[in-house]
C-alpha cells in the first residue's frame, strides 16, 4: 500500500476523484487528491482534524467546486456543477451536523427530501416512504414532529431521507458522531445491509474503529493530502496513519 | 493530608449538552505537584471534561473535588478564587486590551498590590517578550506570545492546579517544545497540571500520569511508557487489537 | 445662482447643521448605551428608549413634588433608572442565562415585551397627554448672527457629552471597566480571570440604563415627556450603533452627530414630521454600502 492508486483501484469505480485541489486563500485543504470509489463497496474516509475530508466530500456534492481536477460520477464530469444537479445524477449526501427540520414531521422531512430527489415527488411516496422508515426502524415514528426525536433518532430519520431519494452513491458525514454505542452498533449494520443491496456509500468518520471494521477501503487523508490507503488491517498496521493521529 | 494526595479528583462524572451524554461515569485524579495528560480520539470528551472541571458545564453526575472538598456546585470564578486556572483551546485573552490589562485581569482577584507586582515581574522574567511589548494590544502578538500571555495571565493568580486545553494548538513544533517547556518548569516549582492534547507524542514525552478517554468513558490509565506499549495507543486511536 | 441667495443657503445649512450637532450628542449617548449593553451581554435591548422614559418621567415626578431644579432631577432619574435596570437584568435577563451567556433571541423578545410594558405603565398612571417639567437647565440664547442657539440645547450637547466620556474614561482606565470590557470579548477567559460574568452583566445593564436615564431628565427641561417617546430615542439608538458599527464607542459618538445633522437638515427639503424616518433611511443606506457599520470592524472569525 505504498503506491497511493495501485493495483486497489478499479477498473470501472462508480467515483473517481483525478488530482483535485482546493485552495482558500494560503490554505491548501485539499493537495492533488486522487482516489477511486469502488461500486456496491463501502469507503472510509478518515483523518485528523483539518484533513480536508469534509472539504472533498464538499467538492464532490456540488457544495464547492475545485480549483483544479475532475470528479467524474460515472464517467462524467460533475465538478462545479450545483449540488441540487449533482443530487440528480444520483448522490446523496448527509451533513455532519444533522439537518432535519425539527418543525416538521418525519413524514414531512421525507416529503421534502423525496422532492429533491430523482422521483420529485411522482406517485408512490407513500412506499417509498415506507420502504425508507422501516430500514432505519422508525415507521412507527412516522408522524411525530422531528424535533421531538432523540439526537441519534433524528441521525436515522437523515439516513432515511438520503435512501429515499435512491441515490447510487451515499455519501455520510460522521454518520455515528455523539451517537451513543448502541445505536453506533445499529448504524453499523444499517449500512453493511446497505451495500448487500448493491448500494455504494462513502463515509467520512472521526470514529476510527468503527470504520476500520466496517470498511472494505479506507482512504487516510492528511493535511490535505492522500496518506494511505488500503483495507482495515492495512491502514491500522501503517504507522505513518498512527503517528498522523497522534498528532506529530 | 499527605503532601503526594490529590490535589483534584472527579469522581463518577456524567455530563453533556442537551440531553445527550457526552461523558459517562467518568473519573480521574491529578495528585500534586505532577503533570497528569488526557488524551483519546475525536468526540472522546476531552474539553468536555475539562469545562465540568472549570466549572463552565455542570454535570448531570458525579462530583469534582479540589483538595478534598467538592466544588461542583461553584461557578468558575470562585474555584478560580480556590487556586484552579485554565487556559482555553484558542484566544484564552483579550485581544483589544494591553499585554499588561491582560496581566492585570488575570490578577482580579489578587487585592494586594505588592503580590500583583511580584508575580507580574516574575511573569517578566520568564517571559522578556511580554515585557517589551506591555503596552502593545494582546491582539497583535504572534500565536507563540499570545500562548506565553496566557501562561503569563495564569500565573498573576498562582494556580495550585492549571487546566490546559491543548496549549500546542497552531504553534510550530518549535514553540510547542518552549511552551511545554515553561510547563515542565512551573510544574518543577509545584504547580500542578492537568492537560488534554490531540499531540499525543508530545503529550507522553513530557506527562507524569495519562488519561485515555473513548466515548466520554475511562479506558486506559497509566504512565506515560505503559500507554506507548503493546500497540494500546493504536488500538485507542485505530481500533487495532495489538 | 444668485450669489445672495447662496449665502443665504449655505446660512441656512450651517444653522441647521449646527441644530443637528446639539442633538446629535444626545443620540450618540443613547447609542453608546445600547452599544455597551450588546457588546457585553449580547442582549439587543429594544427596550432602551423606555429607560429613557424612565428618567424622563422621574424628572416629572421631582417637579410635581416641588423639586424644580433640573439637575436634582436628572440625579434622582439617574438612581431610579439605575435600580430599575439592576432588577431587570437581575430578575429577568439573569435567568436567561447559560454558560455565562444570555440566549440572544429571547433576550431581545424579552426586552421587546418589556419596552410594551413599560410604556403601557407609563401610559396607566400618568396618562397620554404631553408633560413638562417647571424647571429650565438654562434661560437666554446664543446669538451668533442669524444663528441662535437655545443655552439648554448647548448644555444637553455638553452633559451628553461627559456623560459619553466618562463612560468612555470608566471603561478604559478602571479595573473594573476593564473587566466589563473582558467580558464583552471574551467571557470564559474572563471567568478563568477570576471575573464573576454574573455581576458583571448586572452592572452593565444597571450603567446602560443608567445613561438612557440621565438622557430622559436631560431633555425633559427642553422638551416634554409623553409615555411612548422612547419608541422614537430606541430608534435612534439603533440607526447610531447600526450607521457607526456595533461595538464601535466612536462610530456611536460619530454616527450620533451624523445622524443629528442629517435630520436636521432634512428640515430644509422634507415636510415638518418626517425627520423620524432619516435614522433609519441612514441605516438602510449603511446597510447596503458598508454594512459593518462607518467605523465598525468587519466581522472576521466568529
Amino acid at each position: 500500500m505504498t503506491a497511493p492508486t495501485g493495483d486497489t483501484s478499479p477498473a470501472d469505480p462508480l467515483l473517481r476523484i483525478a488530482g483535485v485541489s482546493k485552495r482558500f486563500g494560503g490554505i491548501v485543504a485539499v493537495d492533488d487528491i486522487s482516489i477511486d470509489v469502488a461500486r456496491h463497496r463501502l469507503t472510509g474516509l478518515i483523518g485528523p482534524n483539518g484533513a480536508g475530508k469534509t472539504t472533498l466530500f464538499d467538492l464532490i456534492s456540488g457544495v464547492s467546486s475545485p480549483n483544479s481536477g475532475e470528479v467524474l460520477f460515472e464517467g462524467r464530469p460533475i465538478q462545479g456543477m450545483q449540488s441540487h444537479a449533482v443530487a440528480r445524477l444520483g448522490i446523496g449526501r448527509t451533513f455532519q451536523s444533522v439537518r432535519v427540520f425539527n418543525e416538521m414531521t418525519v413524514r414531512e422531512n421525507l416529503e421534502v427530501a423525496d422532492r429533491n430527489g430523482k422521483h420529485r415527488g411522482s406517485q408512490g411516496f407513500a412506499d417509498r416512504m415506507g420502504g425508507a422508515l422501516a430500514f432505519v426502524n422508525m415507521t412507527p415514528h412516522q408522524g411525530a414532529l422531528a424535533g421531538r426525536l432523540s439526537y441519534g433518532q433524528r441521525k436515522l430519520i437523515e439516513i432515511a431521507m438520503v435512501l429515499i431519494q435512491d441515490p447510487k452513491l451515499i455519501m455520510l458525514d460522521e454518520p455515528v458522531a455523539g451517537v451513543n454505542p448502541k445505536l453506533i452498533e445499529q448504524i453499523g449494520e444499517l449500512l453493511t445491509e446497505l451495500v448487500r443491496q448493491r448500494r455504494t456509500l462513502l463515509l467520512v468518520e472521526h470514529n476510527i474503529p468503527f470504520v476500520t471494521s466496517l470498511c472494505d477501503h479506507i482512504i487516510v487523508m492528511a493535511n490535505g493530502k492522500l496518506l494511505a490507503q488500503g483495507d482495515g488491517e492495512q491502514v491500522q498496521r501503517d504507522p505513518r496513519v498512527l503517528e498522523a493521529f497522534l498528532g506529530t | 493530608m499527605a503532601p503526594d494526595s490529590a490535589i483534584l479528583d472527579v469522581q463518577g462524572v456524567t455530563a453533556g449538552y442537551g440531553g445527550s451524554a457526552v461523558l459517562q461515569d467518568l473519573g480521574l485524579s491529578v495528585r500534586s505537584g505532577t503533570m497528569t495528560g488526557v488524551i483519546g480520539p475525536n468526540g472522546a470528551g476531552k474539553s468536555t471534561l475539562l469545562k465540568v472541571i472549570v466549572g463552565y458545564l455542570r454535570p448531570s453526575q458525579g462530583e469534582i473535588l479540589l483538595d478534598g472538598v467538592a466544588v461542583t456546585g461553584l461557578p468558575p470564578e470562585q474555584r478560580i478564587a480556590k487556586g484552579i486556572a485554565y487556559i482555553a483551546q484558542t484566544r484564552s485573552h483579550f485581544p483589544s486590551q494591553t499585554v499588561q490589562e491582560n496581566l492585570r485581569l488575570g490578577a482580579y482577584l489578587v487585592k494586594d498590590a505588592r503580590l500583583r507586582a511580584e508575580r507580574q515581574n516574575a511573569v517578566f522574567e520568564r517571559f522578556p517578550i511580554l515585557h517589551e511589548r506591555r503596552r502593545q494590544l494582546a491582539g497583535q502578538l504572534s500565536g507563540g506570545e499570545a500562548r506565553m500571555l496566557e501562561v503569563g495571565r495564569m500565573m498573576m493568580t498562582a494556580p495550585r492546579l492549571a487546566i490546559l486545553d491543548e496549549p500546542s494548538v497552531g504553534l510550530s513544533p518549535k514553540l510547542v517544545d518552549v511552551v511545554y517547556g515553561h510547563v515542565r518548569s512551573l510544574c518543577d516549582q509545584g504547580m500542578s497540571f492537568l492537560i488534554v492534547e490531540q499531540n499525543v507524542r508530545k503529550l507522553l514525552s513530557v506527562a507524569d500520569f495519562i488519561y485515555a478517554l473513548e466515548g466520554g468513558r475511562n479506558r486506559y490509565d497509566g504512565t506515560p511508557h505503559d500507554l506507548s506499549e503493546d500497540g494500546r495507543l493504536a488500538e485507542l486511536y485505530l481500533g487495532a487489537r495489538g | 445662482m444668485h450669489g445672495a441667495s447662496g449665502v443665504r443657503m449655505l446660512l441656512d445649512l450651517v444653522y441647521f447643521a449646527a441644530l443637528g450637532v446639539m442633538t446629535g450628542g444626545l443620540y450618540g449617548l443613547l447609542g453608546l448605551g445600547l452599544n455597551l449593553i450588546f457588546g457585553v451581554m449580547r442582549v439587543i435591548n429594544v427596550s432602551h428608549g423606555e429607560m429613557l422614559t424612565l428618567g424622563a418621567y422621574t424628572a416629572i415626578v421631582m417637579g410635581l413634588g416641588g423639586v424644580t431644579s433640573p439637575w436634582a432631577a436628572i440625579v434622582a432619574a439617574v438612581m431610579v433608572v439605575t435600580l430599575i435596570g439592576f432588577l431587570i437584568a437581575r430578575y429577568l435577563l439573569q435567568p436567561l442565562t447559560v454558560e455565562s451567556r444570555i440566549d440572544e433571541q429571547r433576550g431581545m423578545v424579552l426586552s421587546l415585551g418589556l419596552s410594551l410594558v413599560l410604556a403601557n405603565l407609563v401610559l396607566a398612571v400618568f396618562g397620554p397627554e404631553y408633560q413638562r417639567v417647571p424647571g429650565k437647565l438654562a434661560e437666554g440664547s446664543i446669538v451668533l448672527g442669524d444663528l441662535i442657539i437655545e443655552k439648554q440645547r448647548l448644555i444637553i450637547l455638553i452633559a451628553s457629552l461627559v456623560l459619553a466620556a466618562a463612560l468612555m474614561a470608566f471603561l478604559r482606565f478602571t479595573l473594573t471597566g476593564k473587566a466589563i470590557r473582558a467580558v464583552g470579548e471574551n467571557p470564559e477567559a474572563a471567568q478563568a480571570s477570576g471575573i464573576s460574568v454574573r455581576k458583571i452583566h448586572l452592572l452593565t445593564f444597571s450603567i446602560g440604563s443608567a445613561l438612557a436615564g440621565a438622557a430622559g431628565a436631560l431633555i425633559t427641561p427642553a422638551t416634554y415627556a409623553f409615555p411612548a417617546m422612547g419608541l422614537n430615542y430606541t430608534l435612534y439608538a439603533f440607526s447610531v450603533v447600526i450607521i457607526g458599527g456595533l461595538g464601535s464607542v466612536w462610530g456611536a459618538i460619530f454616527a450620533g452627530f451624523l445622524l443629528g445633522i442629517v435630520e436636521s437638515l432634512s428640515v430644509i427639503w422634507l415636510p415638518s414630521g418626517y425627520n423620524t424616518i432619516v435614522g433609519p433611511v441612514l441605516m438602510l443606506f449603511t446597510l447596503i454600502i458598508r454594512p459593518q457599520g462607518l467605523l465598525g470592524v468587519k466581522p472576521g472569525r466568529a
